[in-house]
């Protein structure tokens, strides 16, 4: 039998669906349940992880730190990671990450600058802490040639593990095994983040099982930035059904989903349900970061200017998760346009 | 005066290229290690000053004349230069274009202090945001948070800038903190892989207790002031104002046109701090105060 790890970012992605509003209890509660149901990683954090709660991109409930000390009370054998991108983090945030007893820091950036990861992973090594690469809007990278000679690069200083990460929701499972295929071959652990953008999540996270990822990001009825990702409670139930593992308890996972909304609403936490509406639609073809929608819809009300506008200039500009202020800018452009 | 430039990778060379723009009394040199580097060969192809003996080579030169030393290496190898070079600093000058913590912060737009010895130039992002921040801070008391965004085009960061992105971010902070007085302050940079490359663009975010329309026309009126006096040593530097009525926020962004030097104007992070160090020599010469 596969070994599949599972890792769940409901805690951290999906603070993307909410404006990053996941509170105490939130944490608790669910840090609770991926502990009794054996989930082996569970992340937490601000959806743009370390140091990036801000007025820009959203400020969250309680700090990322606060957030780590009330999960590890909770986390046993489950593993706790954090997300981390240098640019909004610093080492300074890293380090009291691992500090408070972060298990895995898993550093990411835009595929084509994942050069700037190097500081902070090499901060971990040297702390001996695992430490990942993700690899966030993999589709910047999709051609064979770059992604391959980039893995070979980052595997000389030491990385061993690496997400590929489908930010923007815009691969195909075509795409995800031929990806998988061609990174088996550099003798690497790897794993798969999707998202449900263009409704391929599941597929494409199969694929990507398939094609030998061992480590499977999913949240709880897909709970994460634009339309999701992919679904715990669906991968559970399709390990069971490939006979890749047996450990999860099925039903348990059902109960989860069927009372999160309701723990969410208990919480205060003003939540639409997940589905594909149009505007993740919109920027999974336009290869834009998932998380991007709620200030796409944000910026397209206050200056009364097309969600469906924005998103396809910001495609045009290939605007990178943390740019929200050039959102802002490009909203602004098309209401002075429109006023001509 | 001479002006002695010590690494020669995008910013080295660029500010190669502005200081022979601004004719200043006395001549360039450029000096790194590696004689096979893209910036070595660019160096030697357009007949600079150029040499590849590194610091040691430079050292010779500290012990005539009077010199200008412009450090465009990294944040690391920075600490190694400053040390090698501090006490010859009677004598000569240190500019500092890495986000090292080494010297102290100085930017041109307050051109009315005596030049330290040792410069800190900050950041890009520094150099243009803070003297906004502080101008901004004497006519709005009530600011109690100011938040700077960078976004600059992938190609224009170096290997320097991406090794150093820690540094950039606690050197920016901590310069808007003890220059403006306001702590509570985050920054953050964003790498932006567009083809072709989009124009770099800073946001400054000030937060305050509560915003109206006279407060805006006030910061409008010392923006315009600001464009003025930067202009003058960065002449594609462009800020402007943007509020949404019932927001307790306004917000600056910064555009720089780059004068494309070296390279293309997308570029302009570069020519915020080569143009303001480059400016660095002509107030020396100007002020004749060395």
């Amino acid at each position: 039998m596969k070994k599949i790890i599972i890792s769940d970012v409901t805690l951290r992605d999906g603070n993307h669906a909410v404006g990053h509003q996941i509170n105490k209890d939130m944490i608790n509660i669910y840090s609770k349940f991926a502990e009794k149901n054996k989930i082996d990683i569970l992340e937490i954090g601000h959806g743009n992880g370390l140091g990036a709660s801000s007025l820009t991109i959203g400020r969250s409930k309680i700090s990322n730190i606060q957030a780590i000390k009330i999960a590890r009370k909770n986390l046993k054998k489950t593993k706790l990671s954090v997300h981390s991108i240098p640019g909004f983090s610093t080492l300074d945030d890293v380090k009291l990450a691992i500090d408070n007893g972060t298990d895995i820091v898993r550093v990411g950036c835009n595929s084509s600058d994942i050069d700037i990861i190097e500081r902070q992973f090499l901060y971990c090594k040297k702390n001996k802490v695992d430490s990942w690469c993700v690899f966030m809007m993999f589709h910047q990278i999709y051609s064979k040639d770059k992604y391959i000679s980039i893995v070979k690069n980052l595997k000389k200083i030491g990385i061993k593990t690496f997400i590929v990460m489908d930010s923007a929701g815009i691969l195909l499972p075509a795409d995800v095994k031929k990806i998988f295929y061609n990174l088996k071959k550099l003798n690497i652990r790897t794993g798969f983040h999707g998202h449900n953008n263009l409704g391929c999540a599941i597929a494409n996270t199969i694929q990507a099982i398939k094609g030998g990822a061992k480590i499977i990001d999913c949240s709880i009825r897909g709970f994460g930035a634009g339309a999701g990702n992919t679904q715990l409670e669906i991968i559970v139930a399709l390990l069971k059904r490939l006979k890749i593992s047996n450990k999860f308890d099925v039903r348990e996972f059902y109960k989860m989903s069927d009372q999160f909304i309701k723990i969410l609403k208990n919480n205060k936490i003003n939540y639409k349900d997940i589905f594909t509406n149009p505007l993740s639609i919109s920027t999974g073809l336009n290869g834009l970061f998932s998380g991007f929608s709620p200030k796409i819809n944000l910026f397209a009300k206050k200056y009364n200017v097309s969600s469906f506008d924005i998103s396809d200039l910001a495609g045009k500009k290939q605007l990178a998760a943390g740019q929200d202020d050039l959102l802002m800018n490009i909203a602004h452009n098309l209401s002075l346009n429109k006023k001509k | 005066m001479r002006y002695l430039i010590i690494g020669s990778g995008k910013i080295g060379i660029d500010l190669y290229i502005k200081l022979k723009k601004l004719n200043l009394p006395g001549d360039t040199f450029i000096f790194n290690r590696n004689k096979n580097s893209i910036g070595a060969k660019y160096c030697k192809k357009k007949n600079f000053n150029y040499s590849s003996g590194g610091i040691s080579h430079l050292m010779k030169f500290l012990q005539e004349e009077k010199n200008i030393i412009f450090d465009c290496t990294s944040a690391q190898a920075s600490k190694n230069i400053y040390n090698k070079i501090k006490k010859k600093l009677n004598k000569n000058f240190y500019v500092n274009l890495t986000p090292a913590p080494l010297g102290k912060y100085f930017i041109p737009y307050f051109s009315n202090v005596k030049i330290p010895h040792s410069i800190n130039m900050i950041t890009c992002g520094g150099q243009s945001s803070v003297p906004v921040i502080m101008e901004m801070k004497k006519v709005i008391k009530d600011i109690k948070y100011v938040e700077v965004i960078s976004s600059i085009a992938s190609q224009s960061a170096g290997k320097a800038t991406r090794e150093n992105i820690n540094e950039y971010i606690i050197n920016t902070q901590r310069a808007i903190g003890q220059l403006s007085g306001l702590k509570n302050n985050k920054v953050i940079i964003n790498l932006n892989p567009s083809k072709p490359p989009v124009n770099m663009m800073n946001s400054i975010f000030f937060e305050c207790k509560n915003v109206n329309g006279k407060k805006i026309k006030e910061a409008n009126v010392v923006l315009k002031n600001i464009n003025k006096t930067i202009k003058k040593y960065i002449p594609g530097y462009n800020a402007k104002l943007f509020y949404k009525k019932s927001e307790k926020f306004f917000r600056v962004t910064i555009r720089v046109v780059g004068s494309g030097d070296y390279l293309s104007t997308f570029a302009g992070n570069l020519d915020i701090i080569t143009s303001s160090s480059a400016y660095i020599g002509h107030l020396l010469n100007e002020k004749n105060n060395y």
